[in-house]
């Protein structure tokens, strides 16, 4: 009987003490300060709609330990590795949005060098009005890879909140270069995933969308890295590179109302941040129509921002790579 | 002293490595996100992969005159019209046409499908083009620091077309909490802003995808 009850007293201790442990680890995890955010998806294949709930605690719990930045890196893909120095900014600070002159420069061949081989022209087709034929209208924008199979752009290129509907499919075309050459040919989203606060408030800070694909492109192409902070970027050298939609192969396209191709080949221009909201940064590269979803990098392909707006002819911005957005984001990133 | 009865003693051993194992699970970190799926909302859940691809069209505004607009018989397809204005085959899939005449004017082709025949003659469509700005003197909050402020012609639903830096433009307008009103102050509201009125539209940014959409703060119901 003695024994029994040493016994029974030594299997109390034991669950006393899993319980206290738990009770701290429930403590750990409410002493940081952990945000949840929902985010919609849709099966483009099935037309199937889920909401799922993700937190941050990877970035609070980082934050509780002193940590006030984290990144992912660039993968530069296993098709020839020529990263275009030319591209690294050097700082030069572009104080125009077309904007006076105009700073774009074409890259005349994405595909031959990296990041511009990870970076995409996105159409997105529409039944607006539920018909079950695809319309005449489309909507076009630019992306980029954020992991083998997972192209990072803007949520209004794939929701439309004026009339709450999402698209029916997007098509990525990766290193697009003109009208025909499409190095990579085109791939059709798989599942597409945007914030509930975009589609249910068009709210401007959470302005991102994510564009799952069947392939694994991303370890030909690479992608590109990114980063959250969480003071200001004022300051920082960054580069937007996409799809702008006034011009083809030359500036002087701008004026000139019969050049095909225009929004078919990629520009980039080097600038600097300028703002850094809380869920927003803004910068002074040029970029217009057609480069809503394009990245905003700074030196070595890592991306600050998902440009997505203007402001008059002095102001550009994008959905800051904010906590949230990390902690969904680092999901799709598998390098081998 | 009584011996440790085994079974009990094995059995006790079992509990205790069960009661540590919950434990340790449950103090194990989870970094990667993770969520709950909730239920499936909205479905349409029948195979869309078959949908093929629309074919694209070009957003850009094209330029042209009295002269050839007047040109333009009455009964003639619109896909002749638009051979005759733009001076080039325009693929199918479009039912909008947009053109400036003499640089001021703007003129709609609106059409279910492009071998329609036009019921109107070049002079009776140049009556229906309208003019592209603002038709009584300066623009008002035209000085709007924060704002950019446009006179525009609704062309579609939700879309009007303006000019920008010096060229005609469309893009769509986001009317989301925008204070709409009649050129008098009276209130209106979205079924009032109808197809070809004029509009003064009032935004504090424009969201970069093509076509283009602004986040419209006022709209103004002018004509």
């Amino acid at each position: 009987m003695k024994s029994f009850k040493i016994i029974l007293a030594i299997i109390l201790v034991i669950v006393l003490g899993s319980f206290q442990s738990m009770g701290a680890y429930a403590m750990s995890l409410s002493s940081v300060d952990v945000q949840y955010f929902d985010v919609i998806s849709l099966n483009t294949n099935t037309g199937v709609q889920t909401i799922e709930r993700y937190d941050t605690y990877l970035t609070a719990a980082a934050k509780s330990r002193g940590i006030t930045e984290m990144s992912t890196p660039a993968y530069y893909g296993t098709d020839p590795v020529a990263f275009d120095a030319a591209n690294v900014n050097d700082g030069m600070v572009s104080p125009r949005s077309i904007i006076g002159g105009d700073n774009r420069i074409r890259v005349t061949s994405p595909k031959a060098a990296y990041p511009y081989r990870a970076i995409c022209r996105i159409v997105s087709y529409w039944d607006k009005n539920d018909d079950g034929v695809i319309d005449s209208g489309i909507n076009v924008g630019t992306g980029f890879l954020e992991g083998p199979s997972a192209v990072v752009t803007a949520g209004h290129c794939i929701y439309d909140v004026s009339i709450n509907k999402w698209c029916e499919y997007a098509i990525v075309t990766l290193a697009q270069n003109g009208p025909a050459d499409k190095p990579y040919g085109t791939l059709r989203s798989t599942v597409i995933h945007t914030s509930v606060a975009w589609t249910e408030s068009g709210d401007w800070n959470q302005d991102w969308a994510v564009i799952e694909l069947a392939e694994d492109i991303g370890y030909t192409t690479g992608w590109l890295g990114k980063m959250w902070s969480a003071g200001s970027l004022n300051g920082t050298a960054i580069t937007v590179t996409g799809y702008p939609n006034d011009i083809a192969t030359s500036l002087s396209d701008k004026n000139n109302t019969n050049v095909y191709g225009k929004g078919m080949y990629m520009w980039y221009c080097n600038g600097s941040i300028t703002n850094s909201l809380s869920a927003r940064l803004e910068y002074n590269a040029d970029a217009v129509g057609g480069q809503s979803g394009a990245p905003v990098y700074k030196e070595g392909g890592v991306v600050v921002a998902i440009h997505t707006y203007s402001i008059g002819t002095s102001v550009s911005g994008g959905t800051r790579i904010t906590e949230w957005l990390y902690n969904y984001l680092v999901q799709y990133q598998q390098p081998e | 002293m009584k011996k440790f009865n085994p079974t009990i003693s094995i059995m006790l051993f079992v509990f205790i490595c069960v009661i540590t194992g919950t434990a340790c699970s449950h103090m194990t970190v989870e970094s990667s996100p993770h969520g709950f799926e909730s239920q499936a909302t909205a479905s349409a859940s029948d195979d869309r992969s078959n949908i093929g691809p629309a074919i694209e069209i070009s957003y850009d505004i094209e330029y042209t005159t009295a002269e050839q607009v007047e040109t333009i018989s009455q009964g003639v397809a619109y896909r002749e019209i638009i051979d005759t204005l733009s001076g080039s085959s325009i693929e199918s899939g479009i039912y909008s046409k947009l053109y400036i005449v003499d640089s001021e004017k703007l003129l709609v082709l609106r059409f279910d499908d492009i071998d329609e025949k036009c019921n109107l003659s070049g002079e009776e469509l140049l009556s229906t083009a309208k003019l592209l700005s603002y038709p009584h003197g300066e623009l008002p909050g035209a000085s709007d620091p924060e704002h950019s402020v446009n006179y525009a012609i609704v062309v579609g639903e939700n879309t009007v077309c303006t000019v920008d830096n010096g060229r005609a433009v469309c893009y769509k307008i986001l009317l989301g909490d925008a204070d709409i009103v009649f050129q008098d102050g009276d209130r209106a509201d979205r079924d009032d802003i109808e197809f070809m009125s004029g509009v003064i539209v009032t935004y504090d940014y424009i969201l970069d995808s093509m076509p283009r959409q602004a986040h419209c703060t006022k709209v103004v119901i002018v004509d």
